[in-house]
């Protein structure tokens, strides 16, 4: 059976039907890049039914991963396990997990996310170097900074070497970054600054194991490479073949916005003049009102950079009002605000979450926020949460990480914590290290059988840790105790002994988990899903809560990256908000110019149906001008 | 894809095992060392699917001991298989994309596989459960290989087959076989010649019916169930003297070889030895043919086979190893013939022996013989038709005298070598370092029996420097006298000499009776005379007689030791 691919124009169609080759695909905002990746994946794997070797598919975030993994079920029948869906970071642990015994590391890392066990690394690192250049900095508070950008731009000794020429503090900082590294892997652990370049590091000092993967993973794409840094780059060129770059990339250099984070124009000239890489442009654009492409083809003229011969893009849409496109002017921020608040709160609350309200800096979202509180309207912004923090999820999680590591004192004491605000039993974390270096040092064991001991452990919760002992403790079996201890937990709510708040945010916690949960077991299958693979694909993804229905969604540009609503409210537009402060000090033709107005072009593209474009004339107390964008998109201001 | 080790831990008799493997191994070694039990448990375990985690063993399969004495009670039974390239880069994609996630890359850029299978008693669920995993290079669980996918690609790239000691053709060539099955299924035969032939057929059913009447009596009788239980209502018996169809046909179809005679015998009427020959053709005739189609075009078989001698007379036997090289794919075998050994490779072969109440695993070590060293073992075990290395115990003597006189010094002593297990081995031809070597390796216990003239000497002063820290008592015995004929000359037995030097031949004994010189001669003389062989057996006889003095204590001890050391 063959997969239809009638709906695809001309120039999709050439990029879905590319086989064997380095392919580059420009794909403009709205051209449906994501669904030429998945076609062509599904056309790949149906025409070789029966061959084993697979596809990797490298997206930026795991949301775009398990976006393409639905698309692609819904194209193919049977094969579909052929195709690995996966981020650059998820893909480097999976690396790690499978060969780091070469550097010292073993299947069972965990990665640190927590910025306190990192200044602990840090900590622990400095006091390894030598005496004379030891002083340069103080604290590992800020050393951790020193050493991210290290890691971010070096992933070995050699190179750092390189990068750092005669940099009058390079002793320093070559002690500094070896001493991290060896710390980690000294305490099995590896953070998301480290990940990536320990990956690279491995396969680039053995040939062989870069080969292996090049030999199972036949093709490989990438989603969004022009926000890639160089580790990640290194990766990828690591991951192919020079001489038969199966590689197929997706990108467009007026998208990128990660430039802060080791992103550069220049990366995509240097893939194209080492893989002698042909291109294929999709400019049309099936997503925005024509009226916006207007302005988005005004705007993007303006960056002098842009790929030779970028097409302008060409809508698609047909205009069925004149209301696609609203600019509004206001005296000042809190006006501005006000306005855009109150319109929100006409919106029907079934329409809300097709609203958003984007902002270049999360301060100006911050007001959106506070002035939704003041109207009575519900609101969101998407925050990065590292770690889960209700009593109950704390403790699964804590309990399955001291599972892992049986003599992790810290998840010891973090089951310690949260069992004593769950069942106000409390158990001492000295009596259970105590008890168990009488046997083998089983913390988990030892904790159990501490619990089992207490009298006042109601019937249930006994009953639910006698089990744990038969799942989690003897057999291993996570999933089993997963399920059972968010029985016992659900029973445990009305439980009297509670401390009254312990369950405040366990629903909403919970619902995380479950859904963290599927989008790892559709990643890898659920034998695949061993509990070491499982809490490291938890520590690489962030746990806030999905948006409320009715809520008033907010979102930076760069987290809007790659997403699209129907009605988009782009606030702020203002020289030192958009562009920023910094580009608009560099001037017109800076770097970072560019980029702001890269992030402008990100944030109109957005829109699917409406548009709207404020700014006002005073911001946090002093006047600004309107935005230069404005004007550079043919709007008279 | 080589199995380049396995290793065993509680499965049957089998304590703790690790045997390295080649293209072929050969296993020797005695009944209960656990060879067959070798040859079991990579057949279970490489056979079959175990990705869904069935218990592939019985429960006197655990390793049942005298304090452990119920399989609930057992240790866990584990297994470990690893497979190596030979040379970087062997593995074709088949093997490295299906076993992707278990695939380790070694620090000589070969890449290894490390599976393991552990069956435990679990008391929770009251029942044996399975777990198998993958390991990497410091035998940590590799958790991104768990997908079942990966153990089914394993077994069916690495299938393996396990034919047993009794080969009983009847049981192999029947459509259930695995061997004979795949041949008889899936008949290359298009559409409208299967009909053609189908209808002539039937023509030929029909006229055979035709002339063969009894049977109408019976489809009349038997039409009579239809008047009890509902069953078709038209055409309902009929008879068919051919099968009808042609799957059913090709299912029934059967193998003849002719007899001498000229006679063509179904294969289950020919004797024992042919039809185990025919089966191991049949072997590899579907490897040939039918392998690829019944696993993969990139499998490549790991067969297991007992005994492949048996039941064929030794001058067939001579010739199986060469069959046996040429059947592809990896090769397990166990056997206890000299005849089949006396072909294989010294490195090749694995001994098996009970050291201390515990199976333990010997081979010739790499560096241990020069290429000269062994083509000369190599010829000797030739000539000894493999059996010296089936012994326990090597008495290594000079020279042909002690080969024949010592095993029948032994029964003197109530003593019977063969039964002991000890082998009298000549060193002369191939010098006595090289078989000591070979002795240590293959876990084989020696004793040096040498003479005491001065070449005696000089190999007494090898076997002390080869004896490591066992006693030099038990590894080394030294005549008083020059050789074997002046000890027992000096015994007592001069007549035996004496009476052997015929008449043209005593006129060189010129020496006075009594001297040194004189016995020296008379013993050369009577060599000269009949031979060393004869001499030998004469002088045993002799010892046998009524109030013979009896053997020398030198050489009573030599026997004692080289059969105490057979009974360590």
């Amino acid at each position: 059976m063959s997969i239809d691919l009638t709906t695809l124009n001309e120039k999709q169609l050439e990029a879905v039907q590319w086989n064997e080759g380095p392919l580059l695909v420009l794909a403009g905002p709205g051209s449906g890049k994501t669904r030429v990746l998945t076609y062509r994946i599904a056309r790949l794997l149906n025409d070789t039914a029966g061959e084993r070797f697979r596809i990797l598919g490298i997206t930026f975030t795991n949301k775009a991963a398990g976006e393409m993994r639905t698309r692609l079920e819904g194209l193919l029948k049977a094969g579909k396990d052929r195709a690995l869906l996966t981020t650059f970071h998820s893909f480097a642990a999976e690396i790690l997990r499978q060969h780091g015994h070469h550097i010292g590391l073993r299947p069972d890392f965990t990665i640190l996310v927590e910025q306190a066990d990192r200044e602990a690394v840090a900590t622990e690192a400095m006091k390894m170097l030598s005496e004379d250049v030891a002083d340069t900095i103080s604290g590992a508070a800020n050393a951790l900074p020193v050493i991210d950008k290290m890691l971010a731009e070096c992933s070995n000794p050699k190179e750092l070497a390189e990068r750092l020429g005669a940099h009058q503090r390079k002793e320093f900082l070559t002690q500094l970054f070896n001493a991290y590294r060896a710390e980690l892997i000294k305490g099995n652990h590896l953070d998301f600054a480290s990940l990536i370049g320990m990956a690279v590091q491995l396969l680039e000092e053995r040939p062989a194991i870069a080969k292996q993967f090049q030999r199972v993973y036949r093709y490989v794409c990438v989603d969004e490479f022009q926000d890639t840094n160089e580790t990640q780059f290194r990766l990828l060129c690591s991951l192919v073949p020079a001489d038969r770059p199966n590689l197929f990339v997706v990108a467009d250099d007026d998208q990128l916005i990660y430039q802060w984070n080791g992103a550069n124009p220049k990366r995509l000239q240097e893939l194209l003049k080492r893989f002698s890489m042909g291109t294929v442009q999709l400019p049309e654009n099936y997503r925005c009102p024509p009226a916006v492409i207007e302005l988005a083809n005004n705007l993007i003229i303006h960056n002098l950079d842009r790929s030779a011969g970028k097409e302008r893009l060409k809508a698609h849409k047909v205009s069925t009002t004149d209301s696609h496109l609203r600019v509004f002017r206001f005296g000042d921020f809190a006006q501005e605000v006000a306005w855009v608040v109150s319109e929100l709160k006409e919106t029907p609350t079934e329409e809300r979450n097709h609203c958003v309200v984007l902002g270049r800096s999360k301060k100006l979202l911050d007001a959106v926020i506070a002035e939704c509180a003041q109207q009575g309207v519900p609101a969101y912004i998407a925050v990065r949460k590292s770690q889960f923090i209700s009593a109950p999820v704390t403790w699964l999680h804590a309990a399955l990480r001291l599972a892992n590591a049986r003599q992790d004192r810290e998840q010891l004491r973090k089951v310690c914590k949260a069992f004593y605000s769950l069942e106000g039993n409390n158990i001492r974390v000295e009596d259970v290290v105590a008890a168990s270096s009488f046997q083998s040092g089983d913390y988990l064991r030892g904790w159990l059988e501490a619990a089992l001991g207490q009298e006042t452990v109601s019937a249930p919760t006994r009953s639910f840790l006698e089990q744990t002992k038969r799942t989690l403790l003897e057999r291993g079996d996570h999933w089993a105790f997963i399920e059972a201890a968010f029985s016992w937990l659900d029973a445990l709510q009305n439980h009297p002994s509670a401390v009254d708040t312990a369950f405040d945010e366990y629903q909403e916690e919970k619902e995380v988990w479950n859904l963290l949960q599927q989008e790892v077991i559709q990643q890898y299958g659920k034998s695949e899903v061993s509990l070491h693979s499982l809490l490291q694909e938890f520590d690489l993804r962030s746990k806030e809560a999905p948006a409320p229905k009715d809520a008033v969604r907010c979102l930076t540009i760069h987290s809007s990256k790659g997403l699209e609503f129907k009605r988009v409210y782009l606030i702020g537009l203002v020289e030192d908000q958009l562009p920023s402060w910094a580009a608009t000090k560099k001037g017109d033709d800076s770097f970072e110019m560019r980029e702001e107005r890269r992030n402008c072009f990100v944030a109109i593209t957005r829109a699917e149906e409406a548009l709207t474009l404020t700014y006002a004339g005073r911001y946090f107390g002093y006047a600004k001008a309107p935005s230069r964008f404005l004007t550079e998109m043919g709007i008279t201001v | 894809m080589l199995l380049t080790k396995i290793s065993i831990k509680n499965f049957r008799g089998i304590d703790e095992l690790t045997i390295p493997l080649e293209q072929c191994t050969v296993l020797i070694g005695e009944n209960n060392t656990g060879k067959t039990s070798v040859l079991e448990a990579v057949h279970t375990c490489l056979s079959r699917n175990l990705s869904r985690k069935v218990v592939p063993f019985g429960e006197y399969d655990f390793h049942l001991t005298a304090a452990k004495p119920e399989p609930s009670s057992a240790p866990p039974i584990e297994m470990d298989f690893t497979f190596v390239e030979s040379t970087e880069d062997e593995w074709p994609d088949a093997i490295v994309q299906g076993l992707d996630k278990a695939v380790q890359m070694r620090a000589d850029n070969k890449q290894e596989v490390r599976f393991r299978i552990v069956a435990a008693y679990d008391a929770a669920i009251k029942d044996f459960t399975l777990e198998w995993s993958f390991l990497d290079l410091n035998n940590v669980e590799l958790p991104t290989a768990k997908n079942p996918r990966i153990v089914a690609e394993l077994q069916q790239l690495n299938p393996a087959f396990f034919l047993a000691a009794v080969r009983d053709a009847g049981q192999h060539f029947q459509s259930r076989s695995p061997f004979w099955g795949p041949f008889t299924k899936n008949p290359q035969i298009d559409e409208a010649t299967r009909v053609e032939l189908e209808e002539q057929i039937e023509a030929i059913n029909q006229s055979v019916l035709d002339s063969h009447t009894p049977f109408n009596e019976v489809k009349t009788q038997v039409a009579k169930t239809g008047g009890l239980v509902p069953l078709a209502a038209a055409d309902l018996v009929s008879v068919e003297a051919v099968p009808a169809r042609i799957f059913d046909m090709l299912s029934k179809t059967q193998v003849k070889l002719a007899a001498k005679s000229g006679a063509k015998l179904p294969i289950t009427q020919h004797g024992a030895g042919t039809q185990s020959l025919s089966v191991l053709f049949l072997f590899e005739a579907f490897l040939n043919a039918r392998l690829a189609e019944a696993y993969d075009p990139d499998s490549e078989p790991l067969l297991a086979l007992e005994e492949p001698e048996s039941h064929l007379h030794p001058s067939a036997v001579r010739s199986l190893w060469k069959v046996l090289s040429s059947i592809k794919g990896q090769k397990i075998i166990a056997t206890h013939s000299g005849e089949l050994l006396a072909a294989v490779p010294l490195s090749s072969i694995r001994r098996l022996a009970r050291k201390a109440g515990k199976v333990e695993v010997f081979q010739v070590k790499g560096a241990t013989l020069t290429p000269d060293d062994e083509r000369k073992i190599a010829y000797h075990v030739r000539a000894k038709r493999g059996n010296l290395l089936f012994a326990k115990s090597w008495l290594l003597v000079e020279g042909e005298s002690e080969f024949w006189f010592l095993p029948e010094a032994a029964r003197l002593l109530n003593f019977d070598f063969e039964l002991e297990g000890v082998c009298c081995v000549e060193f002369a031809q191939c010098g006595l370092a090289p078989l000591i070597k070979l002795a240590t390796d293959l876990g084989i216990e020696w004793h040096v029996l040498a003479d005491g003239d001065p070449a005696g000497q000089k190999y007494a002063t090898t076997a002390r420097g080869l004896r490591g820290a066992t006693p030099e008592a038990q590894r080394l015995t030294v005549l008083a006298e020059k050789d074997i004929e002046h000890a027992m000359w000096a015994q007592g037995y001069s007549a035996v000499y004496d009476a052997a030097v015929g008449a043209p031949q005593r006129a060189n004994i010129t020496a006075a009776a009594g001297t040194p010189a004189h016995t020296e001669q008379t013993i050369r003389m009577a060599i000269s005379s009949t031979s060393k062989p004869h001499l030998a057996i004469a002088a045993v006889e002799a010892a046998r007689q009524a109030g013979s003095p009896g053997l020398p204590a030198t050489i009573q001890t030599a026997i004692t030791t080289a059969v105490n050391n057979a009974r360590l």
